[in-house]
């Protein structure tokens, strides 16, 4: 009986609270794995020659007769990498994770709009996981496409050991994926529709909740594509349909005709998808990063407005600029220019973020705390990572740089550790709500600054491999005379990448101790504004629920008593003593 | 079971007494004046999810899913190899059969609002068996193509195309399918009242779009070329 209670408490909970715990979990269980399998790759990369004598014994399938691991195998994890990464760590930290805990919270509702399907899309995005992973365990092994998955090589089952049944579980698994998230998007827009309380007007929300609805409406577009994208290349492997399979193609000695599909049509309906994915990772960051930000400057968010405008215009303009990433597939020069100045335009809305952003910190009073400090890295690396984009958005440049290093560098630094760090930051900064205690700021402090220069130490090198022309996806480059100059800089990444992996186990060392360990904080420690630091922490199964009373960012208002109000205090009573 | 009875005991105690001071509090500052108008004040109000977003919410991911196809379709449609297949007759029956559920299934829904549930429980069963009857033409459809030889197979891109739309939306057309034997279930015990019709309006809105669904397919595969 105990045992069914429990079940239903922390396993099936429809409580929204525990459905983003379980979501965070995921994530973090999801970046691990991902990270060693990026950890294997580097080391592959760099030392192609040296004899692995453990790996070779748990994976023998992974390795040749004279012990060094094949450059399939470095492939199927460069695919599992980044399908990790993408789908598991960066849709699932920012949104589902942080969005289910605290979107309810934010807006002050007792609980999502369709508290089951919250936990129906959890069951689902675990499942696929599962699938996911089982790539591993089939004949042939996992796929090794990538995650972009172009055909024909993934639409021909013999093309390599991975294409076969592999293949077939990344599809499946990325389908399951999407009609989680999907669920998990209409639940978000309705639970902001229906369910803000009295009070909560559209522009009173935080920016965290901007994040999470204009990220939610780009799902709801997006995900529909990639599903239908990924049946057709599911029937084109299973059924002998051709959707993305062209006539004239030599396979197993015998010249198909009589076809006629398109391989461009995939990437369009791919990145169709694939590009508002991006703004899918980093939609949430930037809410939180605003957020954060005006918290610890004890200053309003700098233009809100304008704010909330450029996170729709970006939303918008993220379902337009797709073809960038097809430059070099020989879609027509006069499409490339149109894609291209649109993928320009991007940079207007990020400006407007970033100048206020700059402007939410200018003159205020400054607290570096440990979230504070994340959020600034991610500002830092947002730049960085944007200024490679401006680069790479020019048709003539990222015909060059496009099969290069330069772009592995480029969507590192702006779309992964950009918002990872914004995860680190919501984390520390949402602990004490979640636990009733604080993370450790000292060590949150080392790790920051350790992680800050060992993501630049390990990404920005990569631009200049780029630039030098090294290609990306390549298991080796020892064989090319014109690359081996570059062996050291890949020798300095890959050790950068160790230390930067390893200082990860101090982040993980602190979340867990401070969960037991950590100093007790009263409520609303950080003195800020919004409605989840209403309700006690850790949150009762309930959520508190009061009347909204002024806008979400009331820091330091001239002539006030004091230095903040929470959104529930009323107006004219006590907000303005002298005027 | 004892622990438990505890433990619920003394959350009791902890929130009721938390929620009394909180209210004192409020009540304190408004002053005893009007207290229906301090009420309105201090507790927010309940506010119900509305059905019929979600159905819109449903909806504008499945126009994405099936636009994406038809996209394809469109593209195809420019290549060599692309041979229109004829049309199975039963297709035209499946078309009609669908329309008229569509309005078979109005004529239920202003029956329930005009509180005539004998004739809304009539309606409701001619819709559904509609339903069934599309699923079977299509089914038929699909025997007639085959009996002339005509698969899914890479060789017509169109008899593929045939194959993967009508499938496609007879599987989201079965969503539809199970909410209308819900309502008809809901209709059998008379659980439906005028002001309860929130099922029947997501269900019918859900079914008028299927029908749409498929007249655009239907010109789609058979009209448009």
């Amino acid at each position: 009986m105990r045992r069914i209670i429990c079940l239903r408490k922390y396993l099936f909970s429809q409580d929204h609270k525990i459905i983003g715990l379980q979501y965070y979990l995921l994530a973090l269980l999801a970046v691990f794995v991902s990270i060693t399998f990026s950890v294997i790759m580097r080391l592959r990369l760099t030392w192609p020659s040296d004899v692995w004598f453990i790996m070779s014994k748990l994976l023998p399938t992974a390795f040749n007769e004279t012990g060094q691991m094949t450059p399939e195998f470095y492939l199927s994890l460069m695919t599992m990498h980044g399908t990790i990464m993408v789908f598991f760590v960066l849709t699932l930290a920012p949104q589902a994770a942080f969005g289910n805990y605290f979107l309810p919270l934010q807006i002050g509702a007792k609980e999502m709009a369709y508290p089951k399907l919250g936990l129906i899309s959890f069951w689902l995005t675990f499942l696929s996981f599962c699938v996911l992973l089982s790539a591993f365990f089939v004949t042939g092994g996992a796929p090794l496409t990538g995650w972009t998955a172009y055909p024909p090589l993934s639409s021909i089952v013999s093309s390599q050991p991975g294409q076969a049944r592999g293949m077939d579980l990344w599809l499946v698994s990325l389908s399951i994926f999407s009609l989680a998230t999907i669920l998990n998007s209409i639940n978000f827009l309705i639970t902001v529709i229906t369910k803000r309380t009295t009070g909560m007007s559209l522009m009173r929300l935080p920016l965290t909740c901007w994040g999470w609805l204009a990220t939610a409406m780009v799902s709801l577009l997006a995900f529909p594509v990639l599903l239908a994208a990924g049946l057709l290349l599911l029937f084109d492997r299973t059924l002998g349909t051709a959707f993305f399979l062209p006539s004239g193609l030599l396979i197993d000695g015998k010249v198909i005709s009589l076809t006629d599909g398109l391989p461009l049509l995939w990437q369009h309906l791919f990145w169709f998808f694939g590009h508002p994915e991006v703004y899918i990772a980093i939609l949430p960051a930037m809410g939180f990063v605003s957020h954060f930000l005006a918290t610890f400057s004890r200053k309003p968010v700098f233009g809100y407005r304008s704010m909330v405008f450029a996170t729709l215009a970006i939303a918008l303009l993220g379902f337009l600029v797709w073809g960038h990433h097809m430059f070099i597939a020989g879609i027509s020069p006069y499409l490339s220019m149109t894609f291209s100045l649109l993928t320009l335009t991007i940079a207007v809305p990020s400006a407007i973020k970033t100048l206020n952003w700059f402007g939410t910190i200018w003159g205020g009073k400054i607290q570096l705390t440990t979230p504070m400090l994340y959020s600034l890295g991610f500002i830092s690396l947002f730049i960085t990572g944007g200024l490679g984009g401006i680069f790479l958005g020019q048709s003539s440049l990222d015909i060059y740089l496009h099969d290069t290093y330069f772009v592995v560098g480029h969507f590192h630094l702006i779309m992964g550790s950009s918002a990872i760090f914004a995860i680190f930051a919501a984390t520390a900064f949402w602990f004490p709500q979640i636990v009733g205690r604080q993370m450790n700021e000292d060590l949150g402090k080392v790790h920051f600054f350790i992680t800050f220069l060992g993501v630049y130490a390990i990404f920005l090198p990569m631009h200049f491999l780029g630039i030098a022309g090294n290609p990306r996806r390549y298991a080796e480059i020892s064989e090319f005379l014109y690359l081996n100059e570059l062996q050291p800089l890949h020798k300095f990444i890959t050790i950068a990448m160790l230390v930067t992996v390893n200082v990860q186990l101090l982040f993980l060392i602190n979340l867990i101790t401070s969960i037991f360990a950590g100093k007790k904080v009263k409520e609303n420690p950080w003195k800020a504004t919004t409605l989840e630091w209403t309700s006690s922490s850790p949150p009762s199964k309930d959520n508190a629920t009061t009347i909204v009373y002024r806008g979400a960012y009331d820091f330091s208002l001239p002539g006030a008593n004091k230095d903040y109000f929470m959104q529930t205090e009323d107006l004219p009573n006590n907000s303005l003593d002298n005027s | 079971m004892t622990s438990v009875d505890i433990k619920e005991k003394s959350n009791d105690v902890t929130t009721g007494g938390g929620g009394n001071n909180n209210l004192d509090n409020f009540r304190g500052g408004g002053g005893g004046g009007d207290d229906s108008n301090d009420k309105n004040k201090t507790q927010p109000k309940e506010k119900k999810s509305s059905p019929m977003l979600f159905l819109l919410f449903a909806i504008i991911p499945i126009i994405m899913f099936f636009g994406a196809i038809i996209f394809v379709y469109i593209v195809r449609e420019m290549g060599k190899a692309w041979k229109p297949i004829s049309m199975p007759s039963a297709v035209v029956s499946s078309t009609l059969v669908l329309i008229i559920s569509s309005f078979t299934l109005e004529i239920a829904r202003s029956a329930l609002k005009n509180k005539l549930l004998e004739k809304f429980k009539r309606w409701v069963m001619i819709s559904t068996v509609l339903g069934i009857a599309f699923f079977t033409s299509q089914l038929v459809a699909w025997k007639q193509l085959m009996a002339k030889g005509v698969y899914m197979e890479a060789t017509n891109p169109h008899a593929t195309f045939f194959y993967i739309l009508t499938g496609v939306h007879a599987l989201h057309l079965l969503g539809g399918l199970l909410g209308l034997s819900y309502i008809l279930l809901g209709a059998i015990y008379y659980r439906f009242t005028a002001e309860k019709r929130a099922a029947v309006d997501v269900a019918t809105g859900y079914w008028h779009f299927m029908d749409v669904l498929w007249i655009v397919l239907f010109v789609l595969l058979f009209v448009w070329k």
